[in-house]
């Protein structure tokens, strides 16, 4: 449990963005703005946070489909961004994703059978066969039967599709299995069916899940740790029991307020919060939660708070606390 | 008269080429004056149906409202001519849908889009309606909601968006607003300001609100009265605190231990969630009996020969199931 499997040191991501024609003025984007995460075999990372604050980049830096501004990723020891060609084909083998909408992002003239085997002929790991037997196999192993292999997509529903593209991510054996709100698409019934199969799987073929998702009923539910992401920075991180029981960050407490609870006779604390969101390309001075902090001091205004060991490991980046 | 709304044994079917779909298939539910009615289910199970329903928005063909009656405050609108209703709609009856992106006009000026249906409602000049524009821009809580007037959709969050869409709905001062999924597409934190200010907005206006989603929490945070639906049909129908208190039907139940709850985080992380097993049936295949049969922990052997009725287990709690007979 205390391997190390990925480390992320000040990582970055910019997008420039040209606004006005022919002006030529140029905006910057800071999707990811110096994030330092790990994480461990085994275990699985949960990623939470609003839309925008940079969780679904953060994943795709990850497993190499985009590159970052700055800073570095270490697999295994060995920094993934300086790799090419071969070495990150092997990468690419070890982690994997899972997307969020099973609707689009499964080839739609293409059978599952050829969906869940297309990444064993990329790497020409088994043929005929043999690659047959592996793909029925899979096809089980998700919960599905290998009559279906000859189906298309259409021809699925959205549970059954979010479970071939799963079994498409496990094909290569990977060790990290990259999932970006698997459930979010799904009806409730159906979201617990595939929350249970995760768990099989990671205990089965020993994963390790980096888990994004905006719902903290889901992330508790399956994460050892959890971060909290706003406007691409983490602003509290710890294991899943102390931030549910004591948060730190007024962000995470304001996250949690916010949630409905199925119990009409508890009345939910009304720290509801004002305002929106701020955009990233011009996110707010010091503190980037400042404008919409109910617990905002001066120095909040022009100094950013980092991310500090709150005690017991419980990372928190806030003024109030220090 | 108690009720604003009062929908008996409603029927809404389409016509396809696999055959008939019964989305809505004999619902009988009422809206008291001032309340809140919230309608769970999945997707498929015939709640925005029912909705549209009310609307008269159903595509005909095609679909079809077979049977049934739609009492609002004494008038029947299964009755009215396509004029009648037009008048209606958006003046005593309104809706808000949920996504804000595409129920709004990209190509026009929010203000320009609130006051239309307040000067094509209320005759009141272009002036005038969008002096009214701004006041519900306001009313609603819109940041610097002078200037958003011109402003396009695409110039908005989905929060303000959604924020528009209840202006709109709301500026007639409507005595019935159906919200499908409000807050559906919306962050959590957005969510629970849209959830408060339907709340408000309600006793402000005292208009009275059917609430449409997939959320109990939302339910439990909004509603008076919960109306569970499951393929077509109400499964269980009572007042929202006998729901979480006391749920009857073993589908109510599987949705509430299904759902991951913050108040609940585990101890142990191997933990797995109860789930209701399988899908939703086919709505053209459904099977004789029960609907929910090949799901249910419960099920006996009359649930696969006869469908239960909906029945008062106790006072003002409906069930739909054998195993409360």
């Amino acid at each position: 449990m205390n391997d190390l499997l990925l480390d992320i040191r000040g990582l970055k991501k910019y997008f420039i963005i040209r606004s006005g024609f022919l002006s030529g003025r140029r905006s910057v984007v800071k999707a990811i703005d110096g994030v330092d995460l790990q994480i461990f075999k085994g275990e699985t990372l949960g990623l939470v946070g609003e839309s925008g604050c940079g969780k679904t980049t953060l994943g795709r830096i990850v497993s190499r489909l985009e590159e970052p501004t700055s800073g570095a990723i270490l697999f295994n020891d060995e920094n993934v961004l300086l790799y090419g060609g071969e070495q990150l084909k092997n990468f690419r083998r070890n982690v994997q994703l899972i997307f969020q909408d099973p609707y689009s992002s499964l080839n739609p003239r293409m059978s599952a059978g050829a969906i869940v085997g297309e990444s064993l002929g990329i790497h020409n790991i088994l043929k005929g066969k043999e690659r047959e037997e592996r793909v029925a196999k899979l096809m089980e192993v998700v919960g599905l039967n290998r009559e279906q292999l000859g189906r298309y997509p259409h021809e699925f529903s959205g549970g059954q599709r979010q479970r071939i593209g799963i079994a498409r991510a496990l094909a290569l054996n990977p060790s990290l299995v990259i999932a970006d709100e698997p459930v979010s698409a799904l009806d409730v019934s159906i979201q617990a069916q595939i929350l249970n199969l995760l768990k099989d799987l990671q205990a089965e073929f020993d994963l390790t899940y980096l888990f994004i998702s905006h719902d903290l009923g889901v992330v508790g539910h399956m994460s050892d740790r959890i971060a909290v992401m706003y406007l691409g920075k983490i602003v509290e991180m710890t294991d899943r029991k102390s931030l549910y029981k004591t948060p730190y960050h007024p962000y995470t407490k304001a996250l949690l307020a916010a949630v409905p609870v199925p119990n009409p006779s508890v009345k939910r604390e009304k720290t509801v919060l004002k305002g929106d969101i701020p955009s990233p390309i011009n996110p707010p001075s010091g503190c980037a939660f400042h404008p919409r902090c109910p617990f905002r001091m001066d120095i909040c205004d022009t100094i950013e708070p980092e991310l500090l060991d709150k005690g017991g490991g419980h990372l928190a980046a806030c003024h109030l606390s220090n | 008269m108690h009720n604003i709304l009062q929908v008996r044994d409603l029927k809404t079917h389409f016509e396809t080429r696999n055959g008939t779909v019964k989305a809505v298939d004999g619902v009988s539910v009422e809206v008291n004056r001032g309340d809140t009615l919230g309608i769970v289910g999945e997707s498929g199970c015939g709640k925005t149906v029912l909705a549209l329903s009310v609307m008269r928005l159903i595509p005909e063909p095609p679909g079809r409202i077979v049977s049934g009656t739609i009492m609002f405050d004494g008038i029947d609108l299964l009755s009215l001519d396509k004029e009648e209703m037009r008048k209606l709609r958006g003046r005593e009856i309104s809706m808000i849908f949920q996504e804000p992106m595409n129920s709004l006009n990209p190509v026009l000026k929010i203000g320009d889009q609130v006051a239309e249906a307040i000067g094509l409602h209320q005759g009141l000049s272009k002036k005038d309606s969008l002096e009214r524009a701004l006041e519900m821009l306001q009313l609603v809580g819109m940041p610097s909601a002078k200037e958003r007037l011109k402003n396009y959709p695409h110039q908005m969050s989905g929060g303000m968006r959604q924020r528009v869409m209840i202006a709109m709905a709301l500026s007639c001062n409507p005595r019935l607003m159906l919200a499908d999924e409000p807050t559906t597409a919306l962050d959590v934190t957005i969510q629970a300001q849209i959830i408060d200010l339907i709340n408000a907005m309600k006793e402000k206006v005292g208009t009275s609100v059917i609430l449409i989603t997939h959320d109990l929490g939302v339910i439990a945070e909004a509603a008076q009265y919960a109306a569970v639906m499951y393929a077509g049909k109400v499964v269980e129908y009572c007042g929202v605190s006998d729901l979480f208190s006391n749920p009857l039907h073993p589908y109510t139940e599987g949705l509430m231990e299904s759902t991951p709850n913050i108040g609940e985080i585990p101890d142990d992380k191997e933990k797995r969630l109860t789930v209701i097993p399988g899908t939703v049936p086919n709505l053209y295949s459904l099977p004789e009996g029960c609907s929910f049969q090949e799901r249910c922990p419960s099920v006996m052997e009359i649930c696969r020969k006869r469908e239960p009725e909906l029945k008062e287990k106790v006072p003002g709690h409906q069930v739909r199931c054998w195993k409360q007979e």
